[in-house]
């Protein structure tokens, strides 16, 4: 199977909507180093593509039962002062951000 | 004058109970101690305060003869369990103000046995790093140097504030995190003992995370008797944390210094081609010639797709860590650095607020998920995991543990690595394969190199018998010769 990520380069502006999508500011002078890190590292990590994964299942964790659920139960609360206490705005109880409607 | 540097935490325990000496007169001596080894940059935040008032607590406890396992030991806390009261930064400029409302499962469950806290250790930012040089409080350094150099060298990482604060005798046992060798590789570039139980032995719990499906706790200490000593009160089921495991927990002491005797050990033939040091390669052939010593059948076996875990690693984690660092964006805690709109303080935020390496994997992470390469990648990467996984099942029908060493070099100069991911992330060759199957090991100090730097092998066994890293890990210890760090260049 050749996929098309084979084809695939990393330019710059790659990065640029990569970087948008992680919501991280990236300076012009950053991006060509990180676009050549990266680029890099993927091409690293393409020797995954020898490896035959035919009819083989995803491994998402190596828990043998899989992940335990438990009663969707009230166990703590009333804890305001403490869930603000690290907030960089806040009032009246609430965080505070720029205004986001216009 | 306590002697701190040939104590261990078991020595220490029984002498706080004897009343050898007091609690208070021990935390003395180590504040003193951590106070003059300022210049090896180990503590992000010191505990120094609250830590004296629990120390007079301890004695008083000790007197009434109500003192709990580990009453009155001082610990070290890596830098990414949350703890409550107490700055808790992840060595990150974005968490760099961070005081946590709670503690994590594990440092309460310390506590708990009267273990008094004496400060926060450094590590690399978000525990993503082999070096410790990504921290924003700057590099911690290697307690040991080099017989022909005076560079100074890195403690190895993530955990390089514990495994550095261990080494240099600044607390008995430190605590640390592993995702994909981070306590193991420090321990081995400092001659500490690491281990990294089986995931889901330790609670999560208050941890600050970097890749959920291979974070796993566990200690740092100078001896395996040590070691088991921290397991038994670090382990044990949580239900705040999903992936917790209800599998009981032993008594690991039990474990120490038992025969091997007509036992297995596997040696794996892959690992003979890597790009290992001379001196670490005999140290593996020495230590093989140490378990037949003991009785132990040595067994050739095959990991085929092991050469495959540091780039199935490399998209796994990156993956999972720029789910988990998307919590960091200004508004409920953390730095804020504001802009014109909320999506410029989003990215003014963690443009400025993470280091280098946590953007590029953060970046890396993002690239993998992201629409149309998300099978190539990350499901791609998913898939080899569980073909490693599963030659590790098949090694483990065969024999009871299998030993390699933990690291292919001893610990490098500060800077020499940091320009060269790549190179960097090598480091971490054969510790990677464990944490993406899930297993437990441990790394125990085997030897000097030729240039009188620590040397470590690695103890891998099946999920959840970490009893046996203990049984065979004695062994090692037992075998070598001396790890004395001669100089005490910082002091």
């Amino acid at each position: 199977m050749v996929n098309k990520v084979n084809q695939m380069t990393i330019t710059k502006d790659t990065i640029r909507k990569i970087s948008n999508l992680a919501k991280i500011s990236i300076a012009d002078q950053e991006v060509e180093k990180l676009e050549s890190e990266i680029s890099s590292i993927i091409r690293w990590v393409e020797a995954l593509n020898e490896v035959d994964t035919e009819n083989v299942d995803p491994m998402s964790n190596s828990l043998t039962g899989g992940l335990r659920m438990r009663e969707d139960l009230v166990t703590d609360g009333n804890k305001v002062s403490d869930i603000l206490s690290n907030s960089p705005v806040d009032d009246e109880n609430f965080f505070v951000v720029p205004k986001v409607i216009e | 004058m306590i002697d701190l540097v040939s104590s261990d935490l078991v020595s220490i325990r029984n002498s706080l109970q004897n009343k050898e000496f007091t609690a208070v007169e021990l935390l003395s001596e180590y504040i003193e101690r951590i106070t003059k080894s300022s210049k090896l940059n180990l503590f992000n935040t010191t505990n120094f305060e609250n830590a004296l008032k629990a120390a007079k607590e301890s004695d008083q406890k000790i007197i009434r003869g109500e003192a709990r396992s580990l009453e009155g030991v001082p610990i070290g806390v890596k830098d990414l369990f949350c703890t409550a009261g107490v700055r808790t930064t992840a060595s990150s400029k974005i968490l760099e103000n961070f005081v946590p409302a709670y503690e994590s499962t594990i440092t309460q469950k310390l506590y708990d046995q009267g273990m008094i806290l004496l400060g926060k250790l450094s590590n690399d930012e978000f525990a993503m790093g082999s070096s410790n040089e990504t921290s924003s409080s700057g590099p911690a350094v290697n307690p040991w140097k080099s017989c022909s150099s005076d560079k100074e060298l890195v403690p190895g990482g993530s955990s390089g504030g514990s495994s550095g604060a261990v080494a240099a005798s600044l607390c008995p046992f430190a605590t640390a995190t592993d995702t994909g060798g981070s306590i193991r590789q420090p321990a081995a570039f400092t001659g500490t003992v690491g281990l990294k139980p089986t995931y889901g032995r330790c609670s999560r719990w208050g941890i600050v995370a970097f890749a959920s499906s291979l974070d796993q706790a566990g200690p740092i200490t100078k001896t395996v008797a040590d070691s088991a000593l921290a397991l038994k009160y670090m382990a044990g089921y949580d239900e705040k944390d999903s992936t917790s495991a209800d599998v009981g927990v032993e008594d690991y002491q039990q474990f120490v210094g038992q025969s091997i005797k007509g036992m297995t050990v596997g040696v794996p033939k892959e690992y003979e081609e890597l790009d290992l040091e001379d001196d670490i390669k005999l140290n593996w052939h020495d230590a093989i010639n140490w378990y037949k010593s003991a009785g132990a059948e040595i067994v050739s076996i095959s990991l085929p797709h092991s050469k495959y875990a540091l780039p199935a690693y490399y998209i796994i984690a990156p993956a999972e860590a720029s789910s988990n660092l998307a919590r960091y964006d200004g508004v409920k805690y953390g730095t804020r650095i504001t802009g014109d709109d909320l999506d410029d303080l989003y990215k003014n935020t963690r443009g400025l607020g993470f280091g280098a390496e946590v953007k590029r994997r953060i970046l890396i992470g993002t690239y993998v998920l992201s629409a149309g390469y998300y099978d190539a990648y990350y499901l791609k990467a998913q898939k080899v995991r569980r073909l490693i996984h599963s030659d590790f099942v098949e090694a483990f029908k065969k024999v009871d543990v299998i030993m390699t060493p933990t690291t292919p070099t001893t610990a490098f100069g500060i800077g020499e690595n940091l320009s060269d991911p790549l190179k960097m992330y090598s480091n971490d060759i054969l510790t990677v394969p464990v944490n993406l199957a899930g297993l437990p090991a441990i790394s125990i100090p085997s030897g000097l190199d030729s240039q009188g730097l620590p040397m470590g092998i690695q103890i891998i066994t099946n999920h959840f018998n970490e009893g046996k890293l203990f049984q065979f890990g004695s062994i090692v210890e037992k075998s070598r010769s001396s790890i004395t760090n001669q100089s005490e260049w910082w002091l």
